[in-house]
């Protein structure tokens, strides 16, 4: 029995799923019904790393390991001070959490950052809906909610770019960080902190830019390398970044990581497309090829690079999913570039790649050198 | 990188007997590494004593030896077969220390065996607490401060800069023996002795108290080329203080940030790097909850119990992968036989909670204190899974058939309720429970227990929930019946609860249209879709077997076999086996196997055993949400010992097809009083018996029956408070207990036929002809639990016509009872005359033993009789009796419990067994005696001391060993007999007075056997210490005439010459070939035939 209020979520194909409202929408007042694309992420911990990825800019985020906040939310933890999904649906929403060093409830994070969730819903009934049909939109709203009403809504939306998702979510981290030795200009479409953090591990100065950045002002600012980050939505709504970024090829040393890495393919010339429900989780395995080694890595996109990049000049591809065989990387050594569909900063998921930031960065001194 | 080039066969060492530590956990993982190596087209050799394993079975290896687990006949197996390569990891700490030996020793060396898997000279780092120790520094992880010492005084010395409480683990012992926590100083000088002497090399660790900290275990792949995956994590509810054995367990871990967890699995990989394994292991840390700071434990670099569990929970077949990965392959290579479609290097995520309860058995061991500590004291455990803790935890509490229906209240002297939170035991769980009730809150109850405040939480939500139920009228809303199954409430709990039938509460329950669904264990959260038929059931809203079962549409007929439930003493591995041979012989019919069990342990619970697999309690609303969903054509109840049979008559009276002996039979074989009605009627004889359920009724009855007598409960198994009493005098003292533990408040009382020769039979039926499996014949007098007795194959002593006379009556009492399947019965024998005891209506548990002594899988033959194919009289009509020898012996637990007697009677104590197979009766029983564990050393002391009646019997078997040079200790009394018949002997009085007494010796190591036979009540009390001495020390201690004997004239037959070992599929091929045999003979075929 639960004292929350009755809530549902229906998706765009009719499907209804009923639960209680928790976190934001369980307050008086809340502003619902809520939409956003329904994406499944099947990592066991890290939910609160999840919740505030801004590259969940716009979508309900349905974890599948059934019970969610058993440990809180730790200020450590949030990769952006406030959350970026539309909505949280889970299983069973813990009430109480294991006490611990900087811990408070994840419920109650939810309320002060305005994020919606839905609890008490057979998540794998969902999971596996989004596993036969693909990625679909839906609407959350409370009981007073019509159904129709949220059909309507889910029906009548899409993940476009009117919704500006990159624009919403970059930003709020820029920032210079001072380093050692070194500097490192980080491109922000919604970028993570553990993004940042690992950059900053190297000991170069690191200043973050919008992803409003104009190219010129990172080669007329002298830094070593730039990353292009993780952010949410279809590479193909950001047509001005990737004519940006296309002015930095061959310029400067250039990590491309999840969007960033497509955006970089895209600036190739390389084509995208989306995937039947994307990979969002910490256990996906990744061969490399140059070693035949497997890592396990973190991943949360829907969209990915066609397998074609292979086919440019200079192009070889470094990475592929052991699970799907779509691509996870690629590497073009003479316009200095490195690029991953994964995540190598982890947050949550293994650290199994973190190794990418240091490899990166001594490639970009060597091709640094060689240049001048 | 493909395999290692130039191995075409492989040896591999199995665990050998169940023992505490040590259970069938390395039957399951074997058997799927067996069968992983032989589909790589190798030769597999294997040696295991265990016959009631599968890998034993003769189809598993190319090559099996049903030898003891020595060294002696580890070399001469290798000298034999000459195997390419050694696979150490799958038989638990005993292969590993058997293969450390056979390399040290050179023998590897010497016949050009490779080892597999493993770096010898690195796991000897990992396993030696202090080669450990640096192994982690040197990785950069922290350990608790520590140290090793190899004597008292530096025992002392430590002490001083460690402080107590402190922790003593002896070095190369198995499951933590003779390891424990030390709170005063006389504690860990006791302590610290005792772990000196069992550790093989004489050295302890010493180590701060890392007491109440939270345990987790990570189960780790590592391939040659470093590649490394986590394949599940657990957490343990109780913390560290408790072996993880003994401990809840949970897996996923519940309470650590990503952040944490992803700590500790970089800190796993850096440990299986720096021992280099190609293969599985397990990797145990404890964290500090205040501060976050995290600590190494300990590694185990082999399959194990966690694995074994780990498999279960995830669906990731770690013993198969561990195998290949041991050849070579990487873990790119593999594939996820779950998902085909992705490799071996994959993390499992899981969309649902597995819990973890072990099994005690502490009611079997008088004398016990049931508090847990650092040495498994658990027999066996169980595994439930839900979508929540709760759900998972109230499955599992049913799972463990200690008659709870869910988190039920287990009364408690409020007085004890503190203690029994702070000092672990098996009922804590129901003292949380306890200490809600009373009114004491999560921030007391954790500071008391130390169990993390998220379990406890979920706990109280249980216990508040139950009020909410109580306060509740039945029926109740749908919507709060909805949220009860949610929660993991039975239909049965609730019953209890509203003080209705659980007929009652499933009626409303499926009157509001509330089911339970099934959903799959598929190792990726949904994110897949998974092939592999791995099922749980639970309250939630969408079945994922209704829309799979649509696409795929079976048609073959599908048969349920019910499970045997957790380990436990009197129901172990030997049901698992027939539930396994059952499933196979179903699918070998072309129809479909459906297993429903809830022991993560076996084999049965495989998916690869059955066609699907539904992994929940044995009960009979899982069962029947099995049986709706499913629509099986039947339910097969008769493998799994007494808990699918206790199952029998409500699944039938709901409409279940029983498939095999039906409901009436059944009871006729269990109810004492229609089955001596029966065997009145088939004129077959029976111990005069009569039922008391009062103090007065039991003392005239037993008046009117005459002495010696068996009190018991009525429908027990394993002789649960099953006692012997042989005068009026212990009758009276024994009566009341007896009562008390009684269900039905009512006892039998049965005459004991004293000095009988017990014979125990299996059969096979189809309704209407009758094969005898096996007459095994017990080597001990009658009085000791069949399963704590030695038998043997064919029988020994017995005259032909006596045996024919068996067989007869258990043909007619089969047919009587219109047996279908198989059936067990006992029988007792003296003076020629022949009385049955006891008629089981099921598989028993010497079926994996007789099935081995006779080279036949009669569980396959009774599963397809069943199945109603007619028994080939031709074939099996004349009953096997192989030309060679097939000895059982048990095997107990009692060096886990120094505090009990480990002298034998008719409670069932043993944990499980060992065959011998020799030329000879002798030669199969003395490598029993090795299997078993048993040494006597050449020139060691030999004590002895038995009651008057027994002395003259001993004279000659004590003169043949001291003439094998053994030296003879005895007490005055039995010294005299023994010199007058020329025997030297050392004079030693039982008590020490002023001189050296038996125990000072024992304790000394001067004494290597004891044997010591009882015969009143008072002299099993009076030598009781001595026992108890013996037991503590590990010395081997001989109660029975038999035993003694047979030990004798074995360690003769053994000093004639090296072992011969010869494998079990050589032995086989020696029985007749059926074709060959003559088939017009024998009277149990005639009689066959009459029918």
């Amino acid at each position: 029995m639960n004292a929350r209020p009755r809530g549902k979520m229906i998706l765009a194909d009719g499907t209804r799923y009923e639960g209680f409202l928790t976190g934001a929408a369980a307050r008086a007042g809340w502003n619902g019904p809520v939409w956003g694309e329904v994406v499944f992420n099947t990592s066991m911990t890290g939910y609160q790393e999840v919740i505030t990825d801004p590259s969940y800019a716009g979508q309900i985020v349905v974890m599948t390991y059934p019970q969610i906040g058993n440990y809180g939310v730790t200020v450590d933890d949030n990769e952006k001070s406030a959350t970026a999904a539309r909505a949280l649906v889970v299983r069973d929403l813990q009430e109480f959490f294991s006490p611990g060093p900087g811990r408070t409830s994840l419920e109650a994070f939810m309320v002060k950052q305005s994020l919606p969730g839905l609890t008490d819903v057979d998540t794998r009934a969902i999971t596996r809906r989004i596993r036969d049909k693909g990625a679909v939109v839906a609407a959350i709203g409370g009981a007073d909610a019509r159904d129709e009403d949220l059909l309507e809504l889910a029906r009548s939306k899409r993940l476009d770019r009117a919704e500006r998702l990159v624009a919403n979510v970059s930003g709020t981290l820029n920032a210079v960080h001072a380093g050692e030795s070194g500097r490192a200009a980080v491109i922000d479409l919604g970028v993570k902190k553990s993004i940042v953090d690992n950059v900053r591990r190297l000991g170069v100065t690191t200043q973050v830019f919008d992803a409003d950045f104009r190219a010129k002002d990172i080669l007329d600012g002298g830094f070593d390398f730039v990353v292009v980050s993780n952010g949410p939505g279809d590479p193909a709504d950001i047509p001005e970044v990737v004519e940006q970024v296309n002015q930095l090829i061959g310029r400067t040393p250039m990590l491309g990581i999840c969007l960033g890495h497509q955006l970089i393919a895209c600036a190739l010339g390389a084509e995208t497309y989306k995937l039947k429900f994307g990979h969002h989780g910490a256990n996906q395995p990744v061969i490399d090829h140059r070693t035949s080694q497997v890592f396990i890595t973190s991943q949360n996109h829907n969209f990915a690079v066609s397998d074609d990049i292979a086919d440019h000049a200079g192009v070889t591809i470094t990475y592929t999913n052991a699970a799907d065989g779509t691509l996870e990387g690629f590497i073009d050594e003479h316009r200095k570039i490195e690029c991953v569909q994964f995540h190598p900063e982890a947050s949550p998921g293994p650290h199994d790649c973190r190794f990418i930031f240091d490899r990166f960065y001594e490639k970009a001194k060597e091709w640094n050198h060689a240049q001048a | 990188m493909p395999r290692l080039e130039g191995i075409r066969s492989v040896m591999v060492i199995g665990s050998g007997p169940i023992v505490i530590g040590q259970g069938c956990e390395f039957d399951y993982s074997g058997t799927q590494a067996i069968r992983a190596l032989r589909e790589e087209g190798l030769r597999v050799v294997l040696i295991n004593s265990n016959p009631a394993t599968i890998m034993t079975d003769p189809d598993m290896a190319d090559a099996t030896y049903l030898e003891p687990l020595t060294f002696d006949a580890c070399r001469a197996i290798i000298e034999k077969e000459r195997p390419d390569v050694l696979l150490p990891t799958l038989g638990g700490q005993t292969a590993l220390n058997l293969s450390m030996e056979l390399s040290d020793s050179g023998v590897l060396e010497e016949f050009g065996v490779r080892l597999i898997g493993v770096d010898l000279n690195a796991i000897r780092r990992a396993e030696d607490r202090s080669g450990f120790k640096v192994l982690c520094e040197e990785a950069g992880l922290d350990t608790p401060r520590s140290a090793v010492v190899h004597s008292i005084e530096e025992a002392m010395h430590a002490l001083d800069l460690l402080g107590l409480p402190a922790i003593i683990r002896p070095s190369f012992t198995l499951g933590g023996s003779g390891s424990g926590m030390a709170r005063t100083r006389e504690d860990f000088v006791r302590i610290v002795k005792t772990g000196l002497r069992k550790s093989p090399v004489h050295e302890v660790l010493i180590e701060e108290s890392i007491e109440g900290w939270k345990e987790f275990e990570l189960e780790v792949m590592r391939d040659r080329d470093g590649n490394h995956v986590v394949v599940c994590s657990i957490e343990n509810l109780d913390p560290m203080g408790v072996h993880t054995g003994d401990s809840i367990t949970v897996a996923p871990v519940q309470t650590l940030r990503d952040r944490e967890y992803q700590l500790m699995r970089d800190a796993a990989f850096s440990i299986m790097d720096a021992v280099g394994i190609w293969g599985g292991a397990n990797v145990q840390f404890a964290v500090e909850p205040a501060t976050g700071r995290m600590t190494v434990i300990e590694m185990n670099p082999r399959v194990s119990r966690s694995s074994a569990l780990a498999s279960k929970a995830t669906g990731y077949p770690i013993a198969k992968v561990a195998a290949r990965l041991a050849l070579g392959y990487t873990l790119a290579e593999l594939p996820n036989d779950v998902v085909g479609t992705i490799p071996a290097a994959f993390e499992p995520s899981l969309d649902y909670v597995v819990v973890k309860i072990p099994r005690w058995n502490f009611e079997k061991f008088r004398g016990v204190e049931d508090v847990l500590g650092s040495q498994m004291q658990s027999i066996g455990e169980v595994m439930a899974l839900g979508r929540t803790f709760n759900e998972a935890l109230q499955k599992a509490l049913r799972s463990l058939e200690s008659d709870w229906a869910g988190f039920d209240t287990v009364e408690l002297a409020p007085a004890d309720l503190e203690r029994l939170l702070s000092t672990p035991s098996s009922m804590r769980l129901f003292a949380v429970k306890a200490a809600y009730t009373a009114g004491l809150d999560t921030a007391r109850i954790h500071e008391l227990s130390r169990i993390d405040p998220w379990f406890l939480e979920n706990l109280r939500g249980l216990v508040e929930f139950e009020k909410r139920v109580r306060a509740q009228a039945f029926p109740p809303t749908r919507e709060f019946m909805r949220a009860a199954k949610r929660f993991g409430f039975s239909d049965r709990q609730l019953a209890g609860l509203w003080g209705v039938g659980e007929d009652d509460v499933t009626a409303a329950r499926e009157g509001m249209d509330i089911h339970p669904v099934v959903k799959m264990v598929d190792t990726c959260a949904g994110e897949f879709e998974a092939r592999t038929p791995y099922y749980y059931i639970v309250y939630d809203d969408e079945c994922d077997v209704e829309s799979d079962a649509r696409r795929s549409r079976q048609a073959k007929k599908k048969v349920v076999i019910l499970g045997s439930g957790p380990n436990r003493i009197g129901q172990g591995i030997e049901f698992d086996y027939c539930c396994v041979h059952a499933a196979m012989a179903v699918r070998e019919m072309g129809c479909e196997s459906i297993m429903v069990n809830c022991n993560p342990e076996t084999v049965s619970t495989d998916f690869d055993i059955s066609d699907r697999l539904y992994f929940e309690p044995v009960s009979y609303e899982h069962v029947m949400a099995v049986v709706r969903k499913e629509k099986p054509a039947g339910v097969i109840f008769q493998f799994g010992g007494q808990t699918p049979l206790k199952l029998l008559h409500r699944l039938a009276a709901a409409g279940v097809t029983v498939l095999g002996t039906g409901v009436e039979s059944v009871d006729r074989a269990e109810d004492r009083e229609r089955c001596h009605e029966l065997m009145n009627e088939l004129g077959i004889m029976h111990p005069p018996c009569a039922f008391a359920s009062s103090r007065e009724a039991a003392v005239r009855e037993a008046a009117k029956i005459g002495y010696p007598l068996l009190l018991r409960p009525p429908y027990v198994l394993g002789g649960r408070s099953m006692e012997l009493v042989r005068s009026e005098e212990e009758i009276l003292e024994s009566i009341d207990s007896a009562l008390r533990s009684s269900e039905s408040r009512a006892l039998m009382i049965d005459k004991f036929i004293e000095g009988a020769v017990e014979v125990d039979v299996d059969c096979v039926s189809d309704g209407e002809n009758v094969v005898i499996a096996g007459v095994m014949e017990h080597m001990e007098e009658a009085g000791i639990h069949s399963g704590d007795s030695s038998c043997v194959i064919p029988p020994l002593a017995l005259e032909e016509e006596i045996i024919a006379e068996i067989k007869r009556q258990t043909v007619r009492i089969a047919r009587a009872l219109n047996l279908v399947g198989m059936m067990n019965a006992q029988f007792a024998i003296k003076d020629n005359r022949i009385y049955c005891f006891e008629i089981n209506p099921r598989a028993s548990r010497t079926v994996p033993y007789v099935s081995k002594a006779t080279g036949v899988q009669w569980v396959k033959l009774a599963t397809r009789a069943i199945m109603g194919e007619k028994l080939d009289m031709q074939r099996y009509g004349e009953t096997i009796m192989p030309d060679y020898m097939s000895v059982k012996v048990p095997v107990f637990p009692f060096e886990k419990f120094p505090g009990v007697d480990s002298i034998l009677g008719p409670e069932m104590r043993s944990t499980g067994e060992v065959m011998g197979i020799g030329e000879t009766f002798d030669e199969a029983f003395i490598k029993a005696q090795f299997a078993a564990g048993y040494r006597l050393p050449k020139g060691a002391g030999v004590f002895i001391s038995v009651a008057n009646r027994y002395k003259r019997k001993v004279i000659f078997p004590v003169k043949a060993l001291r003439e094998m040079g053994y030296h003879i200790v005895a007490t005055p009394g039995m010294a005299k007999v023994l010199r007058s018949h020329g025997v030297p002997v050392r004079v030693v009085h039982k008590l020490s007075e002023g001189d050296q007494g038996i125990i000072d010796m024992v304790e000394a190591g001067e004494v290597h056997l004891v044997v010591n036979m009882a015969w009143s009540r008072k002299s099993i009390e009076d030598d009781k210490f001595i026992r108890l001495a013996a037991n503590k020390m590990k010395v081997q201690c001989i109660t029975t005439m038999a035993g003694f004997h047979a030990l004798v004239l074995g360690l003769q037959t053994l000093s004639g010459g090296p072992l011969h070992v010869e494998s079990i599929q050589n032995y086989n091929a020696r029985l007749a070939k059926p074709a060959a045999r003559e088939t017009a003979q024998g009277e149990v075929r005639a009689a066959g035939e009459a029918a």
